[in-house]
């Protein structure tokens, strides 16, 4: 419950911040996904042998934040309520089967592993939201590489900051 | 036995999650208005303080890394400073002088937009969308024209709660309405792109368009009041078999100087 109600917190202040501060850094008007990059660490780091050490009670985490994160995506976005939810349950998935494949993930190839991870569930994010926004808004999106690739590493920056604060995080913690 | 009944467990456990789930997005999307504006309303004080730190942060940042070129537009701005005053002095002269006839021939002035202020409080993330701080209690209604108090178009209303709105802005994807190139009989339609980019799409191949010619809305459409600064041309893209030419248009506004807007409340379809 507790947990739970820190995620509720941390994710809607991630969801001001993303909505108000961090709009006025965009880039070729792309933000950050301060949500996205958040899910998709703490699904990652639920994995056993990752970051948190896969802790019975950190099992669940990633439903959690795809639940409790894809609410306020929905909230501060304009398509129907359950969208952004179930896009990032799809990733939480994805990203539990990948990991599933992989018995122990050395800690020095951890930052790698989650980059990969983040960029297939970036593209997996915006693919879905496309046709989510193509069948319920009728809005095509046109396909544009330097957008995407603009996207993806102003993304991953915010991504590997994320991942060495959470790290750090978990150092102190076992200290 | 063990196994069968531990996977009958776990599969009953996804059926309940799955359809708690679903009561709870159907729930959610009957009262989406509401609580969106519940939480508009609270969020609203909060993200109008990151926005102005946010703007100011950025626009330090942006003033560091373009000192040179800063420097460079103000000795322009500068020159046209001083061509602009002499404008201003015959465009006076002009005025009056209109003014006089006018009067002369009994027109009376055009009638103003009614106009309400409204502050911009958020930003969507996919940057097609703000969010304002007035609502249905203010008056506002769904396709309200949205305008910078230079007269620049930023976009229409989408959605009405009751202390929000939100705006979709005219580089939004889905956006579309009619245009004409300033001083120029060239119509055309501007098309959102998304990202806070826009075209100029259908003109005429054999239409006499350049690089920084101004664009305005026009009547045709009646989505928007004539005359609104829309943006200037940035790129023209001529292909020999096709009947029409694309531009790309840089629009007027930016969203990041942006605080303060006004919403036309008196313009009918």
């Amino acid at each position: 419950m507790k947990k739970t109600l820190i995620l509720v917190i941390f994710f809607y202040i991630l969801a001001v911040l993303q909505t108000s501060f961090f709009i006025q850094f965009s880039i070729f008007g792309i933000a950050p996904n301060l949500i996205l990059i958040s899910a998709c660490l703490l699904s990652f780091s639920a994995h056993k042998g990752s970051l948190m050490g896969g802790k019975k009670t950190d099992q669940n985490i990633g439903i959690y934040s795809a639940i409790i994160g894809g609410f306020f995506l929905d909230v501060f976005s304009s398509h129907f309520f359950g969208a952004s939810i179930i896009i990032l349950l799809v990733i939480n998935i994805f990203i539990k089967t990948l990991l599933g494949f992989l018995k122990e993930i050395s800690n020095r190839c951890q930052i790698i592993y989650f980059i990969i991870i983040f960029v297939f569930s970036l593209i997996i994010y915006d693919s879905i939201l496309s046709l989510v926004l193509y069948f319920f808004n009728s809005v095509s999106t046109q396909f544009n590489l330097l957008t995407s690739l603009t996207k993806i590493a102003y993304n991953l920056v915010f991504a590997s900051i994320f991942f060495y604060l959470l790290k750090g995080y978990n150092a102190l913690k076992k200290v | 036995m063990k196994i069968v009944s531990q996977k009958r467990k776990n599969f009953k456990k996804i059926a309940i999650g799955i359809i708690i789930l679903g009561a709870t997005l159907v729930f959610l999307n009957i009262f989406q208005k509401n609580i969106r504006n519940t939480f508009y309303l609270i969020s609203a004080p909060i993200q109008k303080t990151f926005w102005k730190i946010g703007n100011k942060s950025s626009n330090l940042f942006e003033t560091i890394a373009n000192i040179t070129r800063l420097k460079r537009e103000a000795e322009e701005l500068k020159n046209k400073n001083q061509e602009l005053t002499s404008q201003i002095i015959s465009l006076d002269e002009l005025k009056k002088e209109n003014e006089n006839l006018r009067a002369a021939l009994g027109i009376g002035l055009e009638k103003d937009f009614k106009l309400e202020l409204a502050e911009i409080t958020a930003n969507d993330i996919s940057q097609s969308y703000i969010l304002i701080n007035k609502g249905s209690k203010d008056g506002l209604q769904k396709d309200f024209p949205v305008i910078t108090p230079q007269k620049i178009l930023i976009g229409k209303i989408i959605e009405v709660y009751e202390n929000y709105s939100k705006v979709m802005l005219i580089s939004d994807k889905s956006s579309v309405f009619d245009a004409k190139v300033s001083e120029k009989e060239i119509y055309g339609t501007v098309n959102g792109r998304g990202n806070l980019q826009m075209f100029f799409d259908l003109i005429l191949i054999t239409s006499d368009i350049n690089i920084g010619d101004v664009l305005v809305t026009s009547t045709i459409g009646g989505i928007f009041p004539k005359g609104l600064l829309v943006g200037t041309i940035k790129y023209v893209q001529k292909e020999d078999n096709k009947p029409f030419k694309i531009a790309e248009i840089e629009p007027f506004f930016n969203i990041k100087e942006l605080d303060d807007v006004f919403i036309i409340t008196d313009f009918l379809k």
